[in-house]
């Protein structure tokens, strides 16, 4: 089987930083936002919650009234982002050259599925809104989207946890190589809900900092946040034929899935995570220390913050630049790769690496970029995706006008 | 599955750390390696991959923690081992960690059509050579969201689940796991393994129609449809039978015999049509991987499984439906088709392997 050369022609956001990626562009070295909220649809928390959330965004005004009424807040945001970054490509005039769409989410529509459940115990099971049923399924968010722009080609949810964006990229790469489409929306959502902050709070994964602060030395959990990430993929002919320029190239990726994380094993060690990154570099044909940037997964776990230090260490020992995007973004969930995609294309386009900031102590047996960098003449970037359910990915792009 | 006993095939720490989902993945994936006779053990685990599909995923155990949330409000109503149990991912997570394996692993949440999803990639991924086998399927245990909501959407039987018959009235919901050993082929040789059938290709599409109901044109099943026999290499005229979504409900049964016309043409009129779930139900996310399973022992013993509870024929759906009775038939080229929520629709085709089951 020939193997299509895939690129990526359009990406796009929306995250506390900003609600467009070009927006992002400007505010990602910014202070990050972090927000504070009680309340959380049908339920409240004790405390008000530390949190990097999306505010200030108003879908009605992007998306105009209809339709809107009875989608969850995940929905609508996936929408936003559809819209004001690939309606030219959804809104295609010839329907059948619309890409597909294909999204990454770890807890999709739970917020939807949570409330429907406390509504039937606290009302009753007759009392439930039956339109409300049609949000708790997982794959609500993304077909709402082929619903709204008549994407009639694909729809495709991935969820495998914190890794969910990169795995749907991943899982679209070969779908894409297989021939059986040649181009799709990909990427990731999800946003702060009740539901998950109880979950985290109660599996000890939540900071007790109100920032995060990845690969901090005493790092101690994460700082949920929200937002959807999204590329377009397409394979080189598609894109050219439809006469976009391709912003990268996805050169190689490689999952994997390691047990002992998944059992939350204190000595779990870094071998899977050191086979994705070197399967990752020897496809793409390129050394690891030839990296120009290695977007982390990191994001304030304890354990995977330093396994995955020390795979990188063992990997790329100090030649590679590391950041982690979650320092300004938070834990996206995920969203989380989808976004540090899009904020690494967003770095390299503008020569900088932006920096996890100065204002902790954090493990310096890697080059990780504290301080914003600039002058940076960046082509290959690798994206990290490594989760406390034992998912372990690395996908490498390399710009196109190099 | 109310005789379904996890002690069968999991160990009492197993059993405890896993929601129902998982465990019925779990015992499906047992029984699937026995029958494959492949001991992960002896593979290159790097080389085995997990691909999942589910509807609601564990939902008994959201539901578990959001009942603790009303008994003690706040955090300390939920027991802290809950949440790890909950996202959808921790179905193929416990299968990967049950084979120690350690190549691709994915769970593909597409509503009812997951299972096809899930067999899809799971072939794709050994095409491509990411995996030597893939261990493929779906699962879904019964939960009070799915039953509540296709009530209130006025979606399930009164009393059974009559698929194609004029008098049809709802699905009746049910649970449970499928599982395929999907291999690459000469990996299955190598080690003298009974190949079952070949998966000669599948088909994706999407509605983009309404959330809850299909398009009554049946857009995205045609287009996924005849992707999937695009992909196999085969002619309309040669598919033997085909396994139908066949929910029950006036939209579905109805949309998916437009669907079989419009791809088949004439050959609709005599290519056997049936649907499994008025036997077992709706499973959701695992029913197409159920159906899959099913059909590889169609094809086994010649055998068509009938729809039953049908007595009157609909003049809209005027195809083969296998009325109630099981029938012999030779069969080559099977067709199963998944729809969903959301309008995700998808066809499998598997192929029996001459020679070699």
């Amino acid at each position: 089987m020939s193997a299509p050369k895939l690129v990526v022609t359009g990406y796009d956001a929306i995250c506390s930083q900003a609600h467009s990626a070009a927006e992002l562009g400007t505010k990602l070295g910014s202070a990050p936002r972090v927000g504070r909220r009680k309340v959380f649809g049908m339920h409240e928390c004790a405390a008000e919650m530390p949190a990097y959330l999306v505010e200030g965004l108003e879908p009605v005004e992007i998306l105009g009234r209809k339709g809107l009424r009875t989608k969850d807040w995940a929905t609508k945001m996936l929408l936003c982002c559809l819209h004001h970054g690939f309606s030219e490509a959804l809104e295609h005039s010839d329907a059948s050259l619309r890409p597909g769409l294909c999204l990454g989410t770890a807890f999709g529509s739970v917020a939807s599925i949570g409330d429907f459940l406390s509504d039937s115990i606290e009302n009753g099971v007759n009392s439930v809104n039956p339109q409300a049923f049609a949000n708790t399924v997982i794959n609500a968010p993304i077909s709402n989207g082929n619903i709204r722009f008549g994407v009639k080609s694909l729809s495709a949810t991935v969820s495998t946890g914190f890794n969910a964006s990169l795995d749907a990229v991943v899982y679209m790469a070969d779908f894409l190589r297989c021939g059986h489409a040649s181009r799709a929306v990909v990427g990731g959502m999800d946003e702060v809900s009740y539901y998950e902050l109880i979950g985290l709070q109660r599996t000890g994964l939540l900071s007790t900092t109100p920032a995060a602060r990845p690969f901090a030395v005493d790092a101690d959990g994460v700082v949920p946040g929200e937002g959807c990430g999204l590329i377009l993929l397409e394979t080189a002919d598609a894109a050219r034929e439809a006469g976009r320029k391709p912003v990268a190239e996805i050169a190689a990726w490689c999952t994997a899935f390691d047990p002992g994380l998944a059992a939350g094993e204190r000595d779990a060690g870094t071998g899977v995570m050191t086979y994705v990154m070197n399967a990752a570099c020897r496809e793409a044909g390129l050394s690891p220390a030839s990296l120009d940037l290695i977007a982390a997964s990191a994001g304030g776990h304890p354990l995977l913050d330093r396994l995955e230090a020390e795979a990188i260490e063992e990997v790329a020992g100090t030649s590679a630049p590391v950041t982690a995007y979650k320092a300004k973004l938070g834990e996206c969930f995920g969203a989380s790769s989808a976004l540090s995609t899009v904020c690494a294309l967003l770095d390299l386009a503008d020569r900088r690496i932006t920096g996890v900031g100065r204002d902790y102590q954090s493990r310096n047996t890697i080059d990780l970029v504290t301080e914003d960098r600039v002058g940076v003449d960046g082509e290959h970037v690798m994206i990290n995706a490594f989760s406390c359910d034992g998912n372990c990915g690395s996908i490498i792009l390399s710009l196109s006008n190099k | 599955m109310l005789d379904f006993d996890p002690g069968s095939f999991l160990s009492q720490s197993e059993t405890a750390r896993m929601g129902r989902s998982s465990q019925f993945a779990v015992a499906a994936t047992s029984m699937a390696l026995e029958e494959a006779r492949l001991e992960p053990n002896s593979l290159n685990p790097y080389r085995i991959g997990v691909v999942m599909g589910t509807t609601m995923g564990e939902p008994q155990i959201l539901e578990e923690g959001i009942r603790g949330i009303y008994r003690h409000p706040g955090p300390e109503g939920v027991p802290a081992t809950l949440p790890r149990r909950y996202p959808c991912n921790v179905i193929s997570t416990n299968v990967a960690r049950r084979l120690g394996a350690r190549g691709p692993l994915s769970m593909i949440p597409t509503a009812c059509a997951a299972g096809n999803y899930a067999i899809g990639y799971a072939s794709d991924l050994v095409k491509l050579n990411r995996a030597d086998v893939v261990i493929a399927g779906g699962s879904d245990p019964f939960s009070r969201i799915a039953f509540t909501g296709f009530n209130r959407l006025l979606a399930t039987s009164a009393e059974a689940c009559r698929p194609f018959d004029k008098n049809r009235d709802g699905m009746a919901v049910g649970e449970g796991a499928g599982i395929l050993v999907v291999e690459e082929l000469e990996h299955a040789r190598a080690r003298g393994a009974s190949v079952a059938a070949e998966v000669a290709g599948y088909g994706l599409g999407c509605d983009a129609f309404k959330m809850t109901i299909p398009d009554p044109a049946g857009g995205g099943g045609i287009e996924a449809l005849r992707r999937a026999i695009s992909t196999s290499g085969i002619e309309p005229g040669s598919i033997d039978y085909v396994c139908a979504h066949g929910t029950g409900t006036r939209e579905n049964d109805k949309s998916e015999t437009v669907i079989l016309k419009n791809v088949l043409g004439e050959a609709a009129y005599t290519t056997p049509v049936s649907s499994l779930k008025s036997m077992i139900g709706h499973t959701m996310g695992a029913a197409s991987a159920i159906e899959a399973a099913a059909c590889v022992l169609m094809m086994r013993k010649g055998t068509i499984l009938p729809t039953i509870n049908y007595s009157d024929p609909d003049p809209e759906c005027d195809l083969d439906y296998v009325p109630n009775r099981a029938r012999e038939k030779e069969l080559n080229i099977v067709v199963s088709n998944a729809y969903a929520f959301g309008g995700n629709t998808s066809s499998l085709i598997l192929r029996r392997m001459r020679g070699e089951a």
